[in-house]
Formats: C-alpha cells, sequence, structure tokens
C-alpha cells in the first residue's frame, strides 16, 4: 500500500486527524529520538491514543526514502517500448508461502535496499498481509529491525521493504500490461486494412511516451499516470478515470466549436457521483454540493436543455450514456446492452429525477433507452461505446459499430496520447524519445518500414499535388485529426511518413475502406464526414479547423448529399507561416469529393 | 456568552484570519457517507491528507479518487491553491471499471 507520512493524533474528543508539514515531521521525528526507550519493546500497544511522534516514526520507518526510489524502480518517463524490456523481478508464484510473523527480524539490515529489485518479490497474499493497517506498526513497536524474504533469508532489508515490494509488483504488472499493448497494437498494425495507419501511429507513442509519466489533462487526479491508457489499447475494461479523461476530450471540443448545438452540455463523472450521493428527495432542497450548485447557475446562465453524461451501472460493473432534457422533463439512456434486455439503473433514474424535481420546474419522465448507441459483443467495451454514444449525441461522431472496435481504442489512445504531450512540459526538458537510444533502433526502423510499405503501396495508387495540404478525413473519431505536410515540430518523428497524411492524398476511387474483426475477417464500413478536420501545414504549424459537417453532428442522419458541398476557408490556401500557431475558423465554400456514390453504403472523402 | 468571551473569541478570529497558514479542518466523506476528518495547514499538499485517508481505511491510494467541488485534486493542490475553507468537505470516489459482469 502507498502511504505517504501520513500521520494522526487524537484531539480533544473528536477524533481528527493532523497532516503535518514536512518540517513539523522532522520535529516530531527529533522528539522521538529522545524518548525511544519508553516505547520500544516495552509491550506498547500501537493505537490513536499514541502520541503522535510515535505514530510518525513508524510511518517514516515504512516509507520508502527518495533515494532509494531511484535506484529500485524505473524511471518513470522511460518510453514504453524500452520499459517492456526492462528487467523486473520474478514474482514467486507459490501459492503457499510462510507465516507473515517469518519476514520479520529483530537484527539490523544487512542490506540498503538498493538491491531490493535484484532479488524474486515475495507473493502479493503475503504482502497484502504484511500491510494489514497498523500490523507492521506494532512489530516496530515490538522491536523489529528489518524485513527479510524468507526465501533468501540470509539478506536482511529496511522495513521499508513491503512498500517497496508492493510497488514492484505494481511495475511488474504494468509492464505486463504494456506488453500487452504492444502486442495488441502490433497485430492491429500487421493486418492491412483501414486501421493500419491508426495502430502505426498509435505505436508510435509507444516510442515517445513515459510508461507511467503523471498526468496534468482535464479529469485527471493525483497518482494518475500514462499507464491508464495502456487500458485503451488492449481488449480489457475501461477505468472512471478514462471515462472522464475522454469525457472531457469531447467537452473541450463542444466548447471549442462553435457550430454544434450549444443546448447540450457533457458531464463528466462528478455529476452522477453527486446526484446518487443523495439518500432522500429533501436532500435537493438545496444544492447539496458546490459542484450541483455551480452546475445549477449553469444551466441557467446558458439556457442549456440537454445534459449527456456517463452512467455506471453497479450492478452489471457496466458503462452506458444518459441524457436529461430539460425542455420536454425526461431522462433517456444510450445502453449498448439494451438488445440483451439489460434495463438501465433504477437507483439512477430515481435519483436524477429527485434532483431533477427538487432544482427545476415540473414533472420528469424516465424513458428507458432511446439514444442512439451502438450494440456491444463482448465484457468489456460498454466504456467505449458510452463515450461514442455521448460524442454521437453531443458531436455528430459517427456511430460505434463492431468493426471498428478496435479502430476506436487505438484512435483515443492516440488522442489521449497528444492531449498528454501537449499538456507536459516543452521539449527543451529533455524528454527521453526513441531518438536518444540506439537501443530502439532496430524497433524504430521496424516501424519505419512498416509504414514505408503503406506509403509505396499507397503511392501507387495516389500522386500527391505538389505542396498542396493534406486533407484525410478521419474515419471515424469525433476529435479533429491533425494532418501534416511536415512533421510537427512539437513531437519528435519516427519517420516522415508516418502519419495519416503522408499516406497520400485520397483520390477518387483508390482507396476502399475496409475494416477487420478481431478474428480478421474484414466488411466495408459505412463512414461518415468527421466533425471537424484539423490541417497543419508547413514546419512553424499554423492550423486551419474546417467544420466539415457545419456542425449538428446530431442531424447528420438528414445529411446524405449534401454533404458535398461543406465549408472550408481558402480551400488549399494555407496562411504565410508565422512563428506563433494559429488557428482560422474556415467559411468558404470547397467541394467535397465523394469517392463512390451514393454515399449510404461507402466511405465519403474530400480531397 | 459573556462580552469578554465575545471579545476574546473576535480576538482569536482576528489572529486566525491574519495567519494565512493557520490549520483549516477538512471533512473526507466516502461514496456510503462515513467521514474522516483531518486538521491541515493550508501550504501543506493535499497529497499527504489523501495518503493519511487511504491509511486510516486500509486502501491502496492509487485506488481512491478525491473530488473538490467537483474536480479531482492533483498532486501540487494545497488548501491554500483550491481556496478551501474551514470545514469544507472532499468528496472519495472509489474508482469503478467497467465492462459487463453477467
Amino acid at each position: 500500500m502507498a502511504v505517504d507520512i501520513a500521520q494522526w493524533q487524537v484531539m480533544s474528543t473528536e477524533e481528527s486527524i493532523d497532516i503535518l508539514s514536512d518540517g513539523e515531521e522532522e520535529q516530531e521525528l527529533a522528539k522521538f529520538a529522545q524518548k525511544r526507550a519508553q516505547f520500544i519493546g516495552r509491550g506498547v500497544k500501537y493505537s490513536d491514543t499514541i502520541p503522535s511522534y510515535v505514530r510518525i516514526f513508524c510511518v517514516h520507518s515504512l516509507k520508502i526514502p527518495k533515494e532509494a526510489k531511484s535506484t529500485i524502480f524505473p524511471a518513470d518517463d522511460i518510453p514504453i517500448s524500452l520499459f517492456v524490456s526492462q528487467k523486473l523481478p520474478e514474482v514467486a508464484q507459490s501459492l503457499v508461502f510462510p507465516d507473515v510473523k517469518a519476514f520479520l527480524s529483530t537484527h539490523p539490515p544487512t542490506s540498503t535496499g538498493s538491491d531490493l529489485h535484484l532479488v524474486e518479490l515475495p507473493p502479493m497474499a503475503a504482502i497484502q498481509k504484511l500491510q494489514k493497517p497498523g500490523w507492521l506498526e506494532q512489530q516496530i513497536l515490538d522491536g523489529i529491525k528489518s524485513i527479510m524474504n524468507p526465501s533468501y533469508s540470509s539478506c536482511r532489508f529496511p522495513l521499508w521493504a513491503v512498500e517497496a515490494w508492493y510497488q514492484l509488483h505494481t511495475v511488474v504488472e504494468k509492464q505486463r500490461k504494456w506488453k500487452d499493448c504492444t502486442q495488441w497494437l502490433r497485430e492491429l498494425a500487421r493486418l492491412p486494412t483501414a486501421m493500419q495507419p491508426a495502430a502505426l501511429e498509435a505505436q508510435r507513442h509507444l516510442s515517445m511516451m513515459g510508461w507511467n509519466e503523471a498526468l496534468h489533462l482535464r479529469g485527471s487526479g493525483t497518482n494518475d499516470t500514462t499507464s491508464e491508457f495502456s487500458w485503451l489499447v488492449s481488449d480489457t475494461r475501461i477505468s472512471g478515470t478514462l471515462i472522464d479523461l475522454m469525457c472531457y476530450r469531447l467537452i473541450d471540443q463542444l466548447e471549442s466549436n462553435n457550430e454544434v448545438d450549444r443546448e447540450l452540455m457533457i458531464l463528466p463523472r462528478t455529476f452522477t457521483h453527486d446526484i446518487i450521493g443523495a439518500e432522500t428527495e429533501r436532500d435537493h432542497a438545496e444544492p447539496r454540493t458546490k459542484y450541483l450548485r455551480q452546475l445549477e447557475q449553469q444551466v441557467h446562465a446558458l439556457n442549456t436543455r440537454y445534459l449527456v453524461f456517463p452512467v455506471f451501472n453497479k450492478q452489471l460493473e457496466h458503462w452506458l450514456a444518459c441524457q436529461v432534457d430539460l425542455r420536454e422533463r425526461t431522462v433517456t439512456f444510450g445502453d449498448s446492452l439494451a438488445h440483451e434486455g439489460v434495463r438501465p439503473p433504477k437507483t439512477v433514474g430515481e435519483k436524477l429525477v429527485w434532483w431533477l424535481e427538487g432544482r427545476f420546474d415540473g414533472k420528469f419522465r424516465v424513458l428507458p433507452d432511446q439514444l442512439d448507441h451502438g450494440q456491444q459483443d463482448n465484457y468489456v467495451v460498454c466504456g467505449m461505446v458510452a463515450v461514442n454514444t455521448i460524442a454521437h449525441r453531443a458531436l455528430g461522431a459517427p456511430l460505434w459499430t463492431v468493426s471498428r472496435k478496435a479502430f476506436d481504442r487505438a484512435k483515443w489512445f492516440e488522442t489521449l496520447c497528444e492531449a498528454h504531450i501537449t499538456s507536459t512540459s516543452p521539449p527543451e526538458n529533455k524528454r527521453p524519445t526513441v531518438e536518444q537510444s540506439s537501443l530502439v533502433q532496430p524497433a524504430l526502423s521496424c516501424i519505419s518500414r512498416q509504414v514505408d510499405r503503406l506509403d509505396t503501396a499507397l503511392s501507387q495508387r495516389a500522386s500527391p499535388k505538389p505542396g498542396s495540404p493534406h486533407i484525410t478525413p478521419s474515419l471515424s473519431h469525433p476529435l479533429p485529426i491533425v494532418v501534416s505536410t511536415t512533421p510537427n515540430p512539437s513531437v519528435p518523428p519516427i519517420s516522415p511518413s508516418n502519419t495519416e497524411a503522408d499516406v497520400g492524398p485520397l483520390q477518387e476511387n483508390d482507396v476502399e475502406m475496409v475494416f477487420a474483426d478481431e478474428a480478421g475477417r474484414v466488411e466495408n464500413e459505412v463512414e461518415s464526414v468527421p466533425s471537424a478536420i484539423t490541417v497543419q501545414s508547413s514546419a512553424v504549424g499554423p492550423e486551419i479547423r474546417a467544420d466539415v459537417d457545419g456542425g449538428k453532428g446530431h442531424d447528420r442522419k438528414k445529411r446524405g448529399r449534401e454533404s458535398e458541398e461543406v465549408d472550408l476557408d481558402s480551400s488549399s490556401e494555407l496562411p504565410p507561416p508565422s512563428k506563433k500557431p494559429h488557428k482560422l475558423v474556415c467559411d468558404t465554400d470547397v467541394t467535397v469529393v465523394t469517392l463512390d456514390p451514393p454515399p449510404a453504403d461507402r466511405p465519403e472523402f474530400c480531397e | 456568552m459573556s462580552e469578554e468571551e465575545q471579545n476574546a473569541s473576535h480576538a482569536q478570529d482576528e489572529v486566525k484570519a491574519e495567519d494565512g497558514n493557520a490549520p483549516i479542518n477538512v471533512k473526507v466523506v466516502s461514496s456510503q457517507g462515513d467521514e474522516v476528518f483531518f486538521k491541515i495547514k493550508r501550504s501543506t499538499k493535499l497529497s499527504k491528507l489523501q495518503g493519511a485517508y487511504a491509511n486510516k481505511v486500509g486502501k491502496d491510494v492509487g485506488s481512491i479518487r478525491f473530488l473538490y467541488d467537483g474536480n479531482r485534486i492533483t498532486e501540487t493542490d494545497t488548501p491554500a491553491s483550491l481556496d478551501m475553507e474551514d470545514n469544507d468537505t472532499i468528496d472519495v470516489m472509489v474508482e469503478q471499471v467497467g465492462g459487463w459482469s453477467s
């Protein structure tokens, strides 16, 4: 268990935990040093009433020193492609392990702990027993001085070894996850389908991004790292943190797009958390949290009609989407399991109505499943479908289908990686990149070769107009796709041919969209034009944002061939290079060439 | 309360107001409504409070999400940086992982 130096002391009659500053902790430790003999080996019981300096000493003894951390654990910013081949300690596989008391010793350590990662890790079950709250602290008061692995009893470690073992287990687990992701993307990139460019782009991030870098994105918090993204590029379930990260990206896009429905608001999980926290209708006599109060004010100020948000069905451990229509006074859901007869969670509907009727006028009705949504076909993908339901409703993103399951994950992975890279420090802060290590050259060459093969194949069928920017439609993703005529200077390139744009401009009849399912079967995919395309030109990177669908994404069904003409500024004329990237909202006409009419059964492209 | 006591109380409040780093009381409330009380200086990182809470409830701090005013608390946040007031509440949200557990 990761425990900071955290301490508490009993305050008067009400139990209150005192959080001390670093300086105060030092003073308390000095105090303990003077009184040590009164507490160690004297039969003192570890409890809430013990003096704070004793508690702090115990907690401090179990905390990994900073200097040891850098020796034992791989640096968080090691690129994923290197991290997966990092040598980590083996985990003992035995299901039977000695009594936890066998891990304790009253003799001083024989090791500083810097070699802890060189020997086998004890089983997690044993570590969890050792970490039972208060147990090790009691052993410290009883006089233990070191920890040992009974399988290697000749070596005694400092007391913080238990916490280090726990953290090493999590590192091993994260490495296993990243290995799975690497393999998953490799398989995806191997198949010559429309998903291949997305997979290659996602692979590029494995060589650029640290395996465990702290996130500073909207929706992230303490202890969230890039390892969270590994859940995306594999066939696994989706965490609430990822749901929030994706929702906030949609919120960003909604806020920056003037063409979409201004009456609609996307909300993060905080909303349902605060709604479900109510125990009775009366809890909403006043706004029950600051967040709900601010939300109410916003709704009134912006005259918001729709609230769209993710919901967690706790019973089924299942994500779905929900919409509140404040004008029609309805609550409705988009559940990817509705076709299996699954009903939306009753409690959520009831508690939403408590809030709505408590804080807004009129009676509200709960309608079961009326939002457009994809249908999930396995046990893990509901989170992706729920986010897509929200993106479809709010931004007109194409609806999720089984055939784009892997593609959707790869694109979201790419989007979040890009967002993370943008949010972190500029390149001068020396982010380790694939170019800085000769160890990864073989992997780099491999990726380049794959991209080159793709380039060659496509260039035989398409010849780009010299100097013209390439506008490649997003295949499915609700977020803008950045397309470069030259590599983005803010992103260290692996190969000049590693972006979708570099595949070459799409020509009429020259590319057929092919998606493959997990079994490798391929099928044609019906696509619609993405909600926005961002074109980034030249080395200095000015940006043009072209709202290809003219907004009103949720009215997309009406579009048909109307989509052949869209608003775009000055077609291929790019602004002159400048040192500052800038964005232009485009509003003059260009023609989108539909490759193969009718649009109902073929994807649309623009050139 | 006598006039003398009132004056003493006011004087104490003024001292507190002057001391920008005076500790404040913060309540951490779980999804089940369980409450744990903390006292923390306004300049001390809330990550310490998060670690203390995790230790108190016997959970991995990485599995707990702390919210203040609807936003996740980050590694560098302090009561001062979040403009927290005495007796404010931090909400705890246990991480949810969804697929379909039939």
